[in-house]
């Protein structure tokens, strides 16, 4: 009895180490989308700060970018010349000189164009 | 004055002639690489937000990848290659300055013609000469230009944990793919 007892504990244990290992292992990708906003601010604000070099919280954080679209391209568009936003799914019906607001993840910034890049963007 | 003329006239020439560089460009060019061993967990990201210039009048290039940008499919992967490997946060970017070597915009065609690209990358704050062949054609959207090399992610610094060693391939095929527009 004990020693059948003590079988399924340890078949308990080893399920839900294999349950914790998977889960660890597969955890799902971030959804930018639900995260909080670590700041929110128009393009010339966030250019500025990547200038000069005080950005360092914003990277790989959810933020919010607000400016004019200056520039529309496959799944992805470009917004007062200073920050490239890409859309997993593109927004339909957006047009040159439109002002918005975008929320995705800050990636960095491109000093080949001098551009601040945004990925899994959504308008708001 | 004769003199100051020409040499006003000269230098008008020379201005139209820098600012007549034709220039092709892309913000959204892709790059992916792969280090994955038979029979275990793939290893391979996608970076579609590469940026890279083509100077069509002598075949300067230079391109750049964030390294955040990388995409893989495994989650858990993803955090690992920022935080452990590439240090993302501390060398955020990768670029690449060379040369197309030997061309010209009219060796520029609809069929892919073949250039040595030249030059230096640098990954990881680690810089080493690389060279590669590049296949560039003329389309109606622009330029195409496809390249692929293999790299050796010791010799950029990189260090790949023994645990995993065994699971990540010890050369890392690179293949680039952009379409740079005027």
């Amino acid at each position: 009895m004990k020693r059948k007892n003590f079988l399924i504990i340890i078949v308990l244990i080893l399920a839900l180490a294999a349950y914790f290992g998977y889960r660890y292992l597969y955890h799902s990708h971030r959804n930018i989308q639900q995260e909080a906003p670590m700041a929110s601010m128009p393009v010339a604000d966030i250019q500025e700060l990547f200038k000069a070099g005080k950005a360092d919280s914003l990277m790989n954080k959810a933020v919010i970018v607000f400016g004019i679209v200056t520039e529309l391209e496959g799944k992805s568009l470009t917004l007062e010349g200073g920050v490239f936003c890409s859309f997993d799914e593109m927004p339909t019906g957006l047009s040159l000189q439109q002002q918005i607001t975008v929320k995705g993840r800050c990636v960095g910034y491109d000093d080949l164009f001098e551009i601040v890049k945004l990925d899994q963007c959504q308008t708001q | 004055m004769k003199l100051k003329l020409t040499l006003l006239f000269l230098l008008i020439l020379y201005v139209c002639a820098v600012s007549a560089q034709t220039k092709y460009s892309t913000k959204s060019g892709t790059i992916t690489f792969e280090a994955s061993v038979p029979s275990f967990e793939e290893v391979k990201a996608t970076n579609e937000q590469v940026s890279a210039v083509l100077n069509l009048d002598n075949g300067t290039f230079a391109a750049l990848a964030l390294i955040n940008g990388f995409r893989f499919k495994v989650a858990l992967m993803e955090e690992h290659f920022n935080e452990n490997y590439m240090e993302s946060a501390t060398f955020p970017k990768a670029t690449f300055k060379g040369t197309l070597d030997g061309f010209s915009p009219s060796s520029l065609t609809g069929n892919a013609s073949s250039f040595i690209l030249k030059g230096e990358l640098t990954i990881h704050g680690n810089t080493q000469p690389l060279e590669c062949l590049a296949q560039v054609s003329k389309t109606t959207d622009g330029v195409r230009m496809e390249t692929s090399f293999v790299l050796n992610p010791k010799e950029f610094d990189i260090e790949i944990p023994q645990i995993v060693s065994s699971k990540i391939a010890k050369e890392v095929l690179v293949s680039v793919s952009l379409l740079l527009k005027s």
